[in-house]
């Protein structure tokens, strides 16, 4: 009988709850702008970081194997960000750091690199680290055939100098291996453990040594005592708890259960913004969404379709309703307008629909033409791109059909397969965006497009050091790439974490993945 | 009695086998493998070979479906594609957990529906009766999942009572923090609670019109005593089927509401392992809940023939 009451009770509650929040946001807007003032002020008067402390983060249970040279999850890839370092590291205006390599050098025809490694650091297990563990990581990353072999290809050996010189031969010119290097696939495992164990416990030279890692549920990092950085890092432990929903996770932060949501979904951006104990550190990156043709199938080998495609894309449009304002324009190229290799002088048109239509009569299709893009409800908002697309582009007469795709089995059968379909890259430096993307006989050459100039433009990039050089290079190789149209790129994507008020030294940063080093706890 | 049990356990395993069967083909028949999964767009041509390779999928699928099966019936559940560990690791862990949420869940709707069942029976088309009927029927109604995070707005955003999530934090348990399954079990139980009180209120509205019933109102008994021996019993009937079964149910039926509290038990697993087409992780998980349910419909009617004399069972 109690219960019965019990019941109605929750019923009339609901509803009230629902009155509530619905009001609420309104109220909630005004008192954010007065707290973010308050934060400024408080910004300024900070002494500096404080030590100790458990830092919580939300994130997405995607999860295979804490191998550095086999990492795909991006949860695993964190993690072993926290724990494992690598030769070189990129700061985060893009600048490439020493870490492990605190020198570096090549000869003239940047055909062979040598590394001065740092002397006494450790792995977690006391080993210390030398020149075999190097050549050992990268002769495992070619042996397990990590999915990095293909970009590093050029390296054709390494060398153990002596204990603290490691000397990379390359069979072609690269002017980006210390760069290169710095990329999650090459961090430097010991060669003393059994390659089994790293799949689920981590022995690197990082601020963080993971203790308990239950699979979907959490992981729990401890400070490393003896890391080689003076001073680093200021937390005691962080704990990785995962996941799957991305609202459960913004409740989880709005609640206080969890002190971050690092790489947070778009859509929470208001409801955390909105919280007065939470805030949102938020920057543009070079990670691109696009929308990508077979250059070799019809329509879409003819090069007036795909121009006036180009021109009925309103990218404003999309980066309003797919990233809700959040992020950068695109302009069908890789390379960032903050990249010091962005060539101003080359854009596509604005949206323009008069042009469209225009362009489509050239191209034979006076009634207009009807094609099929094909998206999926992938991380990233590439449906709510395609629908965009599609809404945008009709009055010109191009009629999209928008088919949403299961998420199994998209990247194997769906992309690469279909005509005209979505995809989205992770931000990368202009060699390797280029290289991966638009080089034909790039292994992800996703358009099939093929220009032997853009060839040899990316190439040439690569063995110039000057950096004049090279903007004239890539400045060329964007103009070709805008004029022909074998993707459309309309926006890149913003990089995002939540956090709570007390949480500092977490911002987001142009190459995505955060360090938890910096972070501490204001308490 | 010994042969009918023993007739449906053998059943049973043959329902089990055919389950595992449909399961192994519907997973071939999805898009996609869990190579392409694992390696994701990174994944070359040879990469994925080489992976298809070594977890032994290049085999033909009736060769990789007997061998599994196999290894099941000596008693090894093989390790998990997508996560190389071995199941019985992976799964004994969240199996403990949700067997506590749905036994929580359990302890608290089942009471909760059948006496509202039997009052709402007793009185018939009164208002609170009316009242009573409404709120289950939009608590069946509505999905899980906005069930789940109605309550959370309520409970956690509004009240600051609960927390949003059910998360095991290291050094804690379900039996010892409790209060983490309060909302899961809501929510489960929204849904069990209407079938549940439905089915109690008509038993209860027949037996009422029943002529023992009217016969021990006439000798003058006493209400509480009508309805603990006359009535509970008799109206009861029909509904222990649906209760037992609902353990089944309910076991299967905390998918969703494992997602949106994101409490770590076997639901999380299921379709983590489904979205990775982890085949194996998902026979083992799926076999569970499928044997739940028909062991669960087997104490059904065990119970039934034992709270009924006259249902035999031959």
């Amino acid at each position: 009988m109690i219960k019965r009451f019990t019941w109605l009770l929750l019923c009339c509650m609901l509803v009230v709850a629902l009155l509530v929040t619905s009001c609420g946001d309104a109220v909630t807007d005004e008192e954010e702008e007065v707290n973010g003032e308050e934060e400024e002020v408080n910004g300024e008067e900070e002494e500096g970081p404080k030590y100790g402390g458990t830092l919580r983060v939300a994130y997405t249970p995607d999860q295979f194997s804490l191998d550095p040279p086999l990492l795909s999850g991006a949860a695993d890839i964190l993690v072993v960000h926290q724990c494992y370092e690598s030769l070189t590291e990129r700061n985060p205006d893009w600048t490439l750091r020493p870490l492990l390599a605190k020198s570096w050098d090549a000869n003239d025809d940047l055909t062979q690199w040598t590394f001065e490694l740092e002397q006494g650091v450790k792995f977690s297990h006391g080993k210390e680290m030398t020149s075999e563990d190097v050549v050992y990581s990268f002769d495992r990353l070619f042996e397990v055939e990590s999915p990095f072999a293909s970009v590093i290809s050029m390296v054709e050996d390494i060398v153990a100098v002596d204990d603290y010189t490691v000397r990379f031969d390359l069979s072609s010119a690269t002017a980006f291996l210390p760069d290169l290097i710095s990329r999650y696939h090459c961090k430097i495992t010991p060669s003393d453990i059994d390659p089994e164990r790293l799949a689920t416990e981590t022995f690197g030279t990082g601020p963080f040594i993971v203790t308990e890692h239950v699979i979907g549920e959490r992981t729990v990092m401890e400070k490393n005592p003896d890391y080689w950085w003076d001073g680093y890092p200021y937390l005691d432990e962080v704990i990785f708890i995962y996941f799957a929903d991305p609202e459960t996770r913004a409740e989880a932060l709005k609640a206080g259960t969890v002190d971050a949501i690092m790489n947070m979904a778009i859509p929470s951006i208001q409801t955390i913004e909105a919280d007065p104990n939470c805030k949102v550190s938020l920057i543009p990156s070079a990670m691109q969404m696009n929308m990508l043709f077979n250059v070799n199938e019809p329509p879409f080998d003819n090069i007036l379709v795909r121009k006036a495609i180009q021109a009925a894309t309103d990218r404003q449009a999309i980066l309003d309703g797919a990233l809700f304002g959040n992020g950068g324009i695109a302009y069908d190229h890789c390379i960032v307008p903050t990249d010091p290799h962005f060539n101003e002088d080359c854009m596509p048109p604005e949206y323009n629909i008069e042009l469209a239509k225009d362009l489509l009569e050239q191209a034979g299709y006076d009634d207009g033409i009807d094609i099929t893009l094909y998206t999926s409800t992938l991380g990233p908002p590439l449906v709510e791109m395609a629908t965009v697309m599609k809404e945008k582009a009709e009055p010109a007469g191009i009629r999209i059909d928008v088919q949403v795709m299961p998420e199994a089995g998209y990247w194997s059968d769906v992309w690469m397969v279909k005509p005209f379909c979505c995809s989205y890259w992770g931000g990368r430096i202009p060699d390797e965006a280029f290289s991966m993307q638009f080089l034909s006989t790039a292994d992800w050459n996703e358009t099939g497009y093929v220009n032997t100039r853009v060839d040899e433009l990316i190439i040439q990039a690569r063995s110039q050091l000057e950096l004049a050089d090279r903007q004239e290079s890539y400045g060329e190789a964007q103009c070709i790439i805008i004029d022909e149209v074998p993707k459309i790129i309309p926006v890149f994507m913003p990089i995002l974490h939540g956090m709570r008020n007390n949480i500092m030294g977490l911002e987001a940063k142009p190459h995505g993945d955060p360090w938890c080093r910096y972070i501490w706890l204001d308490n | 009695m010994a042969r009918f049990i023993a007739r449906r356990l053998g059943l049973i395993c043959i329902t089990l086998l055919v389950v595992s069967v449909v399961i192994f083909v519907i997973t071939e028949l999805l898009p996609g493998d869990v190579a392409a999964m694992i390696l994701g767009k990174e994944a070359t041509e040879e990469s994925l070979e080489r992976l298809r390779e070594e977890l032994g999928l290049n085999r033909p699928a009736h060769e990789r479906y007997l061998s599994w099966i196999g290894d099941v019936l000596r008693g090894d559940l093989g390790d998990s594609y997508a996560l190389k560990m071995p199941i019985t690791d992976i799964v004994g862990r969240r199996l403990r957990h949700s067997v506590i949420l749905a036994a929580f869940a359990f302890l608290v709707g089942v009471p909760a529906a059948v006496a509202a069942g039997i009052w709402a029976g007793m009185h018939p088309n009164t208002k609170l009766d009316r009242l009573i009927s409404m709120t289950a029927l939009v608590g069946i109604s509505v999905p899980e999942f906005v069930t789940g995070l109605l309550l959370i707005l309520l409970f956690t955003s509004t009240l600051h009572l609960l927390p949003s999530s059910s998360i095991i934090l290291p050094g804690v348990n379900p039996l010892t923090s409790p209060q983490i399954l309060i909302m899961p079990a809501l929510t489960v139980t929204s849904v069990l609670f209407a079938y549940i009180m439905r089915m109690t209120r008509a038993n209860v509205i027949e037996v009422m019109q029943a002529d023992y019933i009217r016969t021990a109102i006439l000798k003058g008994l006493p209400m509480k005593r009508i309805i603990l021996r006359h009535l509970f019993p008799n109206a009861m009937l029909p509904t222990i089927t649906v209760i037992a079964s609902s353990f089944g149910w309910m076991l299967g039926g905390i998918i969703i509401v494992e997602n949106v509290f994101a409490y770590p038990g076997i639901g999380q697993l299921l379709l983590r392992s489904i979205e990775t087409h982890d085949i194996p992780l998902l026979e083992v998980v799926t076999l569970i809940i499928a044997g739940t349910y028909a062991i669960s419909n087997l104490l059904a009617d065990l119970s039934y023939a034992a709270l009924d004399p006259r249902v035999r069972l031959a």
